[in-house]
């Protein structure tokens, strides 16, 4: 009996459990890494209340609470708030002991300013106008409700001088340049900057008069705030639409106060510019090569060994991509291109720095062997009575490559090609070496011929995080920020492995019934 | 195809050879340069192993022999989606959230590497004790799927309960404790950080070729045993993973391959101190993060310049010759496969 116990033990044992807990544990990580990455990403835009704390000492704070730790030393707990009004306390963060706070309100007239200089201002509004022409206090609601329409009125005088700089000014500034002395051209610049100066003229005028939660009042210039909200006066609705206007401007505008606030725009662009390059180059090159490996060449010895190399490549670490980037391209063939084409400008390079073009050739090659293996895969599922059908009704070789095999593979390469995009999207480590810039003022693309600068260095979503992150001036404010560039980065990529793993399936159910012989 | 492989090669062994055979790089300087970063990485790759292999094979058996096979058609593409998350996002959580909050929260995070596994044999101890009708419901096959709770709770409970522990054991500062007992030291962003970290993201492709090879095995193996009256994971530890070892071993080398050539992490969750210590609590700094750091600033053709050419030539080197065995060692083993299992 006991012999037989042994031999047929009940259950599977204690490493059968571990076993499971591996899949639970990774299972754990992963949802909490998502969830910390959404949660912190999302969260950053939304408008949320904002206290007033009054301390024993009579300090009066207003500001979002962040975190709470226990002190370095004795008992209790202090808290951080963030503050904002970098401008009247010469920093953002505050620490507060929570055993020394009296009260805490949220009182309805607290209003909350973005601003293009210093960051944010939490506080009440005083006025809004002309204030030392009238000195008087005006009604809180009319300041409010002036200040809200005159916000209005400047975003559009900005998107106005915007219009002008854009369409009028620069195209007569590069006219000029090629030719200086076009009379009608600089009489239309003179007026056109008389316009510029006007919208600015107008967009000057008025000062709100704001008082901080303790009492110091502050002139503020209009045009300087960008958005202003009274979070603890918000129904939910008002601020939702509030969170979806700061995501829009998150996506739609440039980076400011050194990448610390603003949008990530340029590096949206630059990353997908980037990869649709990329694309373009990697494509042909791995197609090719994937139909010549499988129905072309002659499968033996060397195929075989050709194979072993691509998934080699594969393996390769991206800095050494990016080293061979900037030997090759940036220094070796942009060296040459600068010597040759541009040796006017020589001692400051035009190819011979890291740019657009070099990192898409880098990053086609090192996505190469995705492309390949998996356009690979999907010549070798499809039947071979295909081929065979075809070349019996007499096609040729070349005609039953292009009208029957590569058809069918079309989604295989497409697969193929959206790994490969998500894969570049993804991928740092060679940028840092063949060409991306901590804030490019131009991106890669406007009207100026050949519309399209190839040389230009770029921003990049995944370098913006590591730059924000690592080397700006205060990384705790810009923490949310990164948090949201992260969240869009794993989002854009996500959604990519997610298309090619539909697809995949897609075609494994298309062609996957019949046997291979 | 074979030109881009060959090219790569070719260009670092020409800008570094010449310089190394003509004598312009002198081997002292070159041990003096190199040394750190070559420890460095090899300190960081060990520790992203430790902790990926256990998880990885661990997974991999669970989901190729527990699993049914409706729901490993669902975790296997999870999993496999952690590859895709970029390094600079696994680096930016790593360096900038996990660190500071391990720091903080030291007595109850090395707590969890004891607590997680006696919580699951706990489970399953319980498991044994209940019901029939609650051992079907709460299925071993389906286990990758409720321990996951469990193992929260548990987590969440060990953080609650770990600042007294610490008192009690330790004077309510283990760091204070190492540096005085052990003589460690303990920097922020240390290897055991990039060990987690780095393990996370070399962990999915470990899995996802293990799982192959352990999948991949012949049923009427297994099979067979089972009709012998072998419980499953007897089957696993006695004919299946002698079968699939090679493409185990080829699936570590892929892995350990990653691990050495990882850039972002490292740069971002290492204190990129060039610092040669075993301890798991100090920083280093990896050949891969240097390169990173320290071409862009570097004059071509300067001592430094080809300094970095030749750690990048090492880097490939190696993760060529590793890639090539796992490579050969796969195709062989597809070979035996085909073997075992005769004509289907």
């Amino acid at each position: 009996m006991k012999f037989g116990k042994r031999r047929l033990p009940r259950s599977e044992g204690p490493w059968a459990w571990l076993a499971a807990g591996s899949v639970a544990l990774s299972l754990l990580m992963l949802g909490g890494l998502m969830l910390l990455i959404g949660a912190r990403g999302l969260a950053h835009f939304w408008p949320a209340s904002v206290e007033q704390i009054e301390m024993d000492d009579g300090r009066v704070v207003a500001g979002h609470a962040v975190r709470e730790l226990p002190l370095e030393r004795g008992q209790g707990r202090e808290r951080l708030y963030f503050t904002g009004n970098r401008d009247l306390d010469g920093q953002v963060w505050h620490w507060l002991p929570v055993d020394a706070i009296v009260a805490r309100e949220r009182p309805r007239d607290l209003v909350v300013l973005e601003r293009r200089h210093h960051g944010m201002f939490i506080g009440r509004l005083i006025a809004v106008g002309d204030v030392e022409a009238t000195p008087g206090q005006q009604p809180q609601r009319a300041g409010w409700a002036r200040l809200q329409a005159r916000l209005a009125a400047l975003e559009k005088l900005r998107s106005e001088r915007e219009r002008l700089h854009r369409e009028v000014l620069r195209p007569l500034i590069r006219q000029l340049d090629a030719d200086p002395d076009a009379a009608d051209a600089q009489r239309a610049l003179a007026e056109a900057n008389a316009r510029v100066h006007d919208l600015q003229q107008a967009m000057r005028g008025e000062v709100a008069l704001l008082e901080s939660a303790d009492g110091r009042r502050l002139l503020q210039p209009l045009d300087e705030v960008l958005r202003a909200w009274q979070p603890n006066a918000m129904p939910l609705a008002q601020k939702l639409a509030a969170w979806a206007d700061g995501v829009w401007r998150f996506l739609a505008e440039g980076p400011r106060d050194g990448n610390s606030a603003g949008g990530v725009w340029p590096a949206i662009f630059g990353t997908v510019l980037m990869v649709l390059l990329m694309s373009l180059l990697v494509t042909p090159f791995g197609v090719l090569a994937a139909v010549y490996l499988n129905e072309v060449a002659h499968q033996g010895r060397w195929t075989n060994l050709v194979r072993i190399a691509v998934r080699n490549l594969a393996g390769v670490p991206s800095i050494v991509y990016g080293v061979f980037g900037l030997g090759v391209f940036v220094y070796g063939i942009g060296g040459s291109l600068d010597e040759w084409f541009f040796s006017d400008t020589l001692p400051s390079p035009t190819f011979g720095t890291g740019g657009l073009l070099w990192a898409s050739l880098t990053l086609a090659l090192l996505t190469l062997p995705v492309v390949v293996v998996a356009t690979e895969e999907g010549l070798a599922r499809i039947p071979a009575e295909q081929r065979e059908g075809a070349l019996a009704l007499g096609a040729t070789r070349f005609e039953t490559l292009s009208r029957v095999v590569l058809p069918m593979a079309v989604p295989a390469m497409l697969t193929g090609v959206i790994l490969a995009v998500a894969r570049a999207a993804g991928e740092v480590a060679p940028l840092l070496l063949v060409g991306v810039a901590k804030l490019a003022p131009q991106v890669p693309v406007d009207g100026e011929f050949p519309f399209l600068h190839l040389e230009r260095k770029f921003m990049h979503l995944g370098y913006h995080i590591y730059d924000t992150a690592f080397h700006g001036s205060d990384v705790q404010a810009a923490m949310p920020l990164v948090f949201a560039t992260a969240l869009l980065l794993v989002l854009v990529i996500l959604m990519l492995n997610l298309t090619a793993i539909f697809l995949r399936h897609y075609f494994r159910a298309r062609h996957g019934v019949q046997p291979r012989p | 195809m074979i030109v881009a492989v060959l090219a790569i090669g070719v260009f670092l062994a020409m800008e570094v050879m010449p310089a190394l055979l003509g004598g312009a790089l002198d081997s002292s300087r070159i041990r003096m340069a190199l040394t750190p970063m070559a420890w460095g990485t090899l300190k960081a790759a060990f520790w992203a192993m430790a902790f990926a292999i256990p998880l990885a094979l661990g997974a991999a058996v669970h989901s190729s022999l527990f699993m049914s096979q409706r729901l490993r058609s669902r975790i296997k593409p999870t999993l496999e989606m952690m590859e895709a998350l970029p390094g600079v996002v696994i680096g930016f959580v790593a360096g900038l959230v996990l660190a500071p909050w391990v720091e903080r929260h030291l007595a109850g995070s090395l707590a969890l590497l004891l607590v997680l596994p006696l919580g699951i044999l706990l489970a399953a101890a319980v498991w044994r004790r209940l019901p029939s009708a609650g051992r079907r419901r709460l299925s071993l096959a389906r286990a990758g799927l409720w321990l996951v709770p469990w193992l929260a709770l548990l987590a969440s409970l060990t953080l609650l309960f770990s600042p007294w522990v610490e008192s009690l054991l330790f004077g309510g500062d283990l760091r204070g404790w190492l540096d005085a007992e052990l003589g460690l030291d303990y920097a922020t962003r240390n290897a055991m950080i990039v060990g987690l970290a780095m393990g996370f993201a070399v962990m999915p492709s470990v899995y996802a070729l293990a799982e192959d090879a352990l999948s991949g095995v012949p049923g009427r193996l297994g099979e067979g045993a089972h009709a012998l009256g072998a419980t499953r994971w007897q089957t696993l530890w006695r004919v299946v993973l002698p079968a699939a070892a090679p493409g185990i071993f080829a699936a570590v080398m892929i892995g350990a391959g990653r691990a050495v050539g990882e850039t972002m992490i490292v740069l971002m969750a290492s204190g990129n101190t060039a610092l040669m210590s075993l301890s798991p609590f100090e920083g280093m700094r990896t050949m891969a993060a240097g390169i990173a750091v320290e071409l862009p600033e570097a004059v071509p053709g300067s001592e430094a310049y080809l300094l970095l050419l030749l750690a990048a030539l090492l880097l490939f080197l190696f993760t060529f010759l590793v890639n090539t065995l796992a490579e050969v060692v796969r195709s062989r083993l597809r070979g035996r496969y085909r073997w075992l299992g005769g004509s289907p």
